[in-house]
Parts: C-alpha cells; structure tokens; sequence
C-alpha cells in the first residue's frame, strides 16, 4: 500500500513536471520531454534542443546512461542520483537540486534535467553545444603585424582567447547575468592583484545596479560602466583583439565580455588608450611613436580642420599668405554660399555617404561610391555650389577621423566638429579657440572611477612594463 | 595602482599652474616699459620675488596646512577675519576681471574688430566657470596642456623671428642707459607684484599643495622658470622692435609677432599670439576664481558649487565695467591697482598676519 502510494506519487510527480514545463513553455517546439528508463525506474529526459545538439546530447548523456547497467549497485554510500553523478557522468557539469522551481530557466541555459520516479532529487546536466562563429580576424583595429586572431559572439570562446594569452592564475572570471528579458551572461575579467579593489567592487555594484531589459551587444553596457553626465569622449575602451584587451588587463584595467558580442569592453579607458594600436607594441618604437604623434595631428584635423577653414576664410583673411589666399578667392568666385553654409553642405553629405556605405547590403557598394566620388565631389565642385578647396578639407577631416585606432572615439568626436564650425563661424577664431579651450576643461574634468582621463598614472606603469 | 588622492596636488601639475599663472599675461605685456632695459628688470624682479615668495611660504608653515583664510580668522579675530577674507575673495575676483580685460582688449584688436565685446566676455566668462567648477585637480591637468601650449607657441614665435630675420642684438644698446637705480626701482614698484605677487592666491590652496618645504622648492623652480621665459619675452620683444618702439607698445609681443615675415609666405602670426593669451588668462582666470569662490563660501553659507557661474559672471561683467577704455585699464594697472591694492594686499597684510601670528601664538601654542 504504502509502495504503491509512493509510485503513484512519484508518476504523478513525472506527470506533473511535464505539464508544468508545458505550460511554462507553451508548447515550444524545441522543448524535448523524452521518457528514460534508468537502473530500471521511469524517469523524465528534458532539455531543449536549441541549446544542445542531438549527437553531443546522446554520446554524452543518454548512452552512458541506458548501456551501463545500473541495477546492481549498492544504494548504501549514494542514492542513485548522486551514483549517476559521480560515476557515470562525471566530467560534466552537473547539479543535484530539489526544487524544480527554477528548472525552466536552467533548461534556457542549456542544461538538461533527468527526473526518475523513486528520487526525490532532480539532475542537472549542462550539455550546452552551440553553433559558434569560427575565430576569424577581426574587422575593426587591423593590424599589418601582429595576430591575427579577434574575438567572437561566443563568451566562451572569447574568455579562452584571453587565458590563453594571459597563463596566470590570477586571471578571473566573473560572471553575471543582465537583461531581465534576455538574461545576457556578461563577464568580469582581471588580474587578481593588479586590477585595484575598489574600483572592482564599483563595477560590480553598476554591474548588479543594471536595470537594462535586454541586452545584445556590450554597446548597450559602455553607459553603464562610464561615470556619470555627458562625456564628449568615450571612457570605455572597446576591442574585437585579444592581444589588446590583455595588455590592458595586465595594465591593472577590468574588461567585461558580454556574450553575443565580439567586442569586449575595458574600463576605466584613458585618451591615451584610444590612440594605441597594439601594432605599435610590435614595431620598432621610433616608428611608434611617429604614428602616434600623427594621430594626435589627425585628431586634431579631424577636429578641427573644417571650423578653421570657415573661421578663416570668414574672419581673418590676413592669416592667409597672399598666394593662397588669391587663390582660394579665385575658386570660391563663382560660389553662393558663404563659408560655413558650404562646409554644411559638403559635411551633411559626407556623413549621409558614410552612413549609406555602413548600412548599405554589400552588393550595392560600388554604385555608392561612384555617386559619392563622382557625383559629390567632382561634379558639385564643377557645377559651382562648393568649392575645391572646401572638399579638399572636408575630404581632409573625415580621412583625420579614422585614422584613429578605435571606431567609437572617432565617430564621438566627430560631433564636436559640428559645433566647433558654428563656433567658428559666429566669432571666427576665437570661436574655435574657445571651443578648443572647451573640450580641453572637459578633458581635464572627466574622472573614471576617480581615474583622470588624461595624464593619469597609468600611462607610467604601461611604460614601464613596455620596457 | 593606487588610488589618486583626490584634494593632493602633483607635484608636476603645481608647477605648470603656478608656471602659466606667471606668465600668463606678463608674456603679451611684457614688463612695464619706464626704463629702457626691460629685460633686466625682469631678471633683477627675480630676487624680491623669491623673498615674497619666502614671505607667503612662512605664512603657509604658519597656517599649519589650512590655507590662507582660516589664517586670517586666527590672526585677526573672526569679525575682521571674515572682513578680511571677503576684502580677498573681491580682490581675487578684481584681477580675474582684469586679466579677462586685458584678454579682450587683446582679441578685439586682432581677431575680432567689429563684434560687440559682450560676447567673446560671456563666452570666455562661461569657460572659466566650467574650469574652476572642475576643481583644483582638473585645473591642474588642464594646466599642462596649457602649460605645453603655451610655451609650444611661444617658441614657434621665436623660431619664426628668427628665421624672418628680425631679431637683431643691436637694440638692446645701449646698455643700462638710465642707469641701474632706475632699473631696480621699476622691479620693486612694478614687476614683482605683477605677476609674482599675485602667488598670494596659492596660499588658498595650501591643503591641496602638499608639504611645506615641496611646494617652496616647487615654488621657487616654477619662479626661476618663469622668469627664465619672461626674460626671453622681453629680450625677444626689444630685439624685434627696438627700444624706442617698445615703449609705446600695448601688446609688445604681438607687435613683435605682426614682423614675422618668411619668405612673404608665413606672415601675421596674430593668432598664435591670441592663443597664448586666450589660454593664459583662462587658467589664471580660472584660479582666480576658484579662490574667490572658495572665500565667499567660507564667510557666507553658501555652498560652492552654486557660486562659480554667477561670480564668473560678475568677473565677465566687472571686465567691461572696470574702465573706459584700453588706455585708462593700463594706467589703472600700472599705477593705482598697485598702490592701491598689490602692495596692500600682497605684501602688508600678509606681513600683519604673519606678525600677529608671531604675537599672538608663541611658538609652542602654535
């Protein structure tokens, strides 16, 4: 009576799983619920079968399970259960627990649950197999020498990339998991010891602080990890290398990989970082610091190029040698528009061409670019409404800009043009000097986690470790 | 890493901000021109100012690290203390409107001749504000950059000089022609209070500068450089222009820029001469300030963060108000500002306190 009461429960509580995993699910078509048979008791197999694939799902789990004979095993030490775990399945990852509350969301993480008819204990298995994109060279920051190696969507495989460039036991991983729609598993990495505590625990408290509903791409998070207000440049260093990301790490920052993106971000980031190609560690240093020294001049074009050339062709003449000067005149003769109205124009139609090349399908490409260089450039010039001398600027600033090794500090700063021009343009050079005095206070004001964006000590102890 | 104390000023960062606070102005201005050998005077102003300079560090030792106000409450009692304290904090916000006067009077002969000057005012007005409301460690930084700009276009204007073939060593003969009582009496009336005695407004910061004997020697490094570039301002100014010229020059540096002649290819340099003035006064203007902003939030309960745009304001203001015209804001710079307010409030006031301090505190209760 009494056994019979106890199966009866224990189908009853199969049945009940299976219903309620049901509902939860909705009759999802990737929810497998297969019935098992195991040291002969019923039992339950569910996982879902978007987060595994059949053919890891069956070598690993199911045959070891059903070949090996598990009726004559003495129940006096383990319960079945936890016999299973240690001497069938062991090697994976595996969790005993009683509650099937929060089944629903492990089996969204790629876990697959075993439930049999006489234990009172539910197995977790985590038989995740994920299709991942292959390791490829990254797309953005590309190097001439150097490895070629760039991280992926895969968190996984991202944090691999890492410890194996960084075989160092202090090296952590961290993991949380935001977007209380999507639940993103997001990692903290660092060097134990070199990454400082306080600033640590400031990141975790922003990172459990998250209140973001979804999230994708570590884009979403850079807001999140930045100090509050308005930065006019970006205090969050984002990377698709590996190489450059773990010279950070062992340069006392935290990275924070966010699975489904191949960009790990690295906080807290200084001015200095976004104008460092890792290139320039593998190369003959005078020629590294050239480089340099020709980004910074190109930020500064990128800058402010156009808003001197409307500030001085506008206001001060004189600054102009003759030559020049009757030159530039000869070719905005014929033009309408002022100065700055032209440098609008030619601006306004570069970033529209900027952005139709980023957004355009790949198979229409060239067709933009004949409009752009052709019909943009040339035949705008020929028909009179700007002149050369605007494009070759405008051309100028936009080149300046990406010279830039990183893609998020070049398009921030490229809005700083825009009001720089219309500084220049209502008090000429004053205007952008002013302007100019501007981002410099604001550079000089920007603390990460109490960290100085410029001329911060980190700059010594990169040095340092350079040499 | 550890951690950057926030109120701690580095060492290199005192010394680019007490560097561009000095040259500041005195680079466009050159020193006041009542003898012929300007450059002299400058080199010779070097003595009295390290012993001012040694006047402010005794008061430092003698605030015990609370800077200049508490000072003056503990001297003086806590009603004239307050009175005094207020008396600097306008005094402060005075030469920021000044400065940002003389940087005016500067852009509107050379970069802007037919816009109404309130504008560039406010504008520059709003900038200051921003800097000061930063706090002393952006300041700071800020103060490199500057620092590295300022000195960066300064040689540019040598080199250029240079090579435009305008310097020429004859004109700074002859030599001592007034004699050198003359010479010294010019550096004690007028060069060591502008700009080394406005160092005054570095006691404020005391708490932020670190220990007593580092911030004399950074000092005094940061005087000796300073003089160093002022000197070669001046030489450079008299060698271009002559002596004769130079007297009646206002901005002798930017006449001195405007020979800049290469090959007819590089001409009229203005703009790097606007720069470093533009950068020079912001910083100055900035500490200033700062100060002001810091006094009047000790003697009325205000907090300090709400202050620096309105007093930023009001410096923008005082600038267009304080005189009618460039010439009369010279002569009130040269003569009645430094009778009336440096000597006073740069040197006998500090002395008076530095004495009552002696008085009143024995050494062992100090």
């Amino acid at each position: 009576m009494e056994k019979s009461n106890a199966s009866h429960s224990a189908a009853s509580k199969i049945a009940r799983m299976k219903e309620s995993l049901e509902l939860q699910f909705g009759h999802s078509d990737d929810l497998a619920l297969y019935p098992l048979r195991v040291a002969g008791q019923e039992g339950l197999l569910c996982f879902l079968t978007t987060m595994t694939r059949s053919t890891s799902m069956m070598d690993n789990v199911v045959k070891p399970l059903v070949i090996q004979d598990l009726s004559g095993i003495s129940r006096e030490e383990d319960d079945l259960m936890t016999h299973i775990r240690k001497h069938v399945l062991a090697g994976l990852t595996t969790q005993l627990t009683d509650r099937s509350e929060g089944l629903a969301q492990k089996l969204g993480l790629g876990f697959a649950a075993i439930v049999l008819e006489g234990e009172p204990n539910l197995l977790l298995i985590d038989v995740k197999d994920l299709e991942v994109r292959a390791v490829s060279e990254p797309t953005t920051q590309n190097v001439v020498r150097g490895p070629k190696e760039g991280f992926t969507e895969s968190a996984t495989t991202n944090m691999s990339l890492i410890r194996r460039r960084i075989i160092n036991d202090k090296l952590r991983f961290e993991k949380y998991e935001l977007g209380e729609q999507t639940r993103t598993e997001v990692y903290l990495t660092y060097v134990e010891g070199e990454a400082d505590e306080r600033m640590l625990d400031a990141v975790r408290q922003r990172l459990n602080a998250c209140s973001l509903v979804s999230l994708f791409d570590s884009g979403s998070l850079e807001s999140l990890l930045s100090p509050e207000g308005i930065q006019l440049f970006p205090t969050v260093y984002n990377s698709e290398r590996p190489d450059a990301i773990c010279s950070l790490l062992l340069d006392q920052r935290i990275g924070v990989i966010v699975s489904g993106s191949p960009f790990v971000l690295i906080t807290p980031a200084l001015l200095h970082d976004f104008f460092q190609s890792p290139e320039d560690r593998y190369q003959w240093f005078v020629l590294s610091h050239f480089v340099r020294t020709i980004r910074y001049i190109a930020f500064f074009f990128s800058i402010c190029m156009p808003a001197l050339y409307v500030a001085i062709t506008s206001y001060h003449q004189e600054l102009i040698p003759t030559m020049l000067l009757t030159s530039i005149a000869a070719q905005r003769e014929g033009i309408p528009f002022p100065a700055v109205i032209e440098i609008f124009l030619m601006e306004l139609s570069f970033e529209l061409l900027r952005e139709a090349s980023t957004r355009m399908p790949r198979i229409v490409g060239p067709s933009i670019a004949i409009a752009g260089a052709l019909v943009l450039g040339e035949a705008a010039v020929q028909a009179g409404i700007v002149s050369n001398i605007n494009v070759i600027v405008v051309s100028l600033a936009a080149i300046s800009s990406y010279v830039a090794p990183i893609y998020s500090f070049a398009s921030n700063i490229r809005l700083s043009r825009y009001a720089l021009i219309v500084f220049g343009a209502c008090l000429g050079l004053y205007g952008v000097i002013a302007g100019c005095a501007f981002l410099m206070i604001h550079l000089s004001r920007i603390e990460t986690y109490g960290i100085p964006y410029v001329f911060s000590r980190y700059q010594r102890a990169r040095n340092k470790t350079t040499c | 890493m550890e951690a950057l104390n926030a109120s701690k000023l580095s060492p290199i960062h005192i010394y680019t901000i007490q560097l561009v606070f000095l040259l500041g102005t005195s680079i466009i201005f050159g020193t006041p021109k009542s003898v012929p050998d300007t450059w002299l005077i400058d080199l010779i102003s070097l003595l009295p100012a390290a012993l001012l300079c040694c006047l402010y560090a005794g008061l430092v030792d003698a605030s015990h690290e609370q800077g200049l106000y508490p000072l003056l409450e503990k001297a003086w009692g806590r009603y004239a203390g307050k009175l005094l304290t207020l008396c600097y904090a306008l005094y402060f916000l005075y030469i920021a409107s000044r400065n940002i006067r003389d940087m005016t009077e500067l852009v509107m002969t050379t970069l802007l001749r037919f816009t109404p000057n309130g504008l560039p005012v406010v504008m520059f007005a709003l900038l200051v504000a921003y800097a000061a409301a930063g706090g002393l460690p952006a300041i700071g930084r800020l103060s490199v950059m500057i620092a590295a700009l300022v000195i960066l276009f300064f040689l540019t204007l040598a080199w250029m000089l240079y090579f435009s073939q305008s310097i020429d060593f004859e004109r700074l003969l002859p030599f001592l022609s007034q004699g050198f009582g003359k010479v010294l009496q010019a550096s004690a009336s007028q060069s060591i209070w502008v700009p080394y005695g406005e160092l005054i407004v570095f006691l404020v910061f005391v708490p932020h500068l670190g220990a007593k004997r580092e911030y004399r020697r950074i000092s005094l490094i940061s005087l000796v450089s300073a003089c160093a570039i002022l000197t070669m301002s001046d030489i450079l100014q008299t060698t271009t222009l002559g002596m004769e010229n130079i007297k009646f020059s206002v901005f002798a540096l930017l006449d001195a820029a405007r020979m800049i002649d290469i090959f007819h290819f590089i001409t009229r340099m203005d703009a790097l001469v606007a720069l470093i003035i533009i950068f020079g006064v912001l910083l100055k203007c900035a500490i200033f300030l700062y100060a002001a902003v810091k006094g009047a939030s000790r003697v009325f309960p205000t907090q300090a963060k709400h202050l620096h745009l309105s007093f930023a304001l009001l410096a923008g203001a005082f600038s267009m108000m304080v005189s009618h015209n460039g010439a009369e804001h010279v002569a009130e710079g040269l003569k009645y500002v430094i009778y009336g307010l440096h000597i006073p409030l740069q040197f006998l006031l500090p002395l008076g306190t530095l004495l009552l301090i002696w008085i009143r505190y024995p050494k062992g209760e100090r």
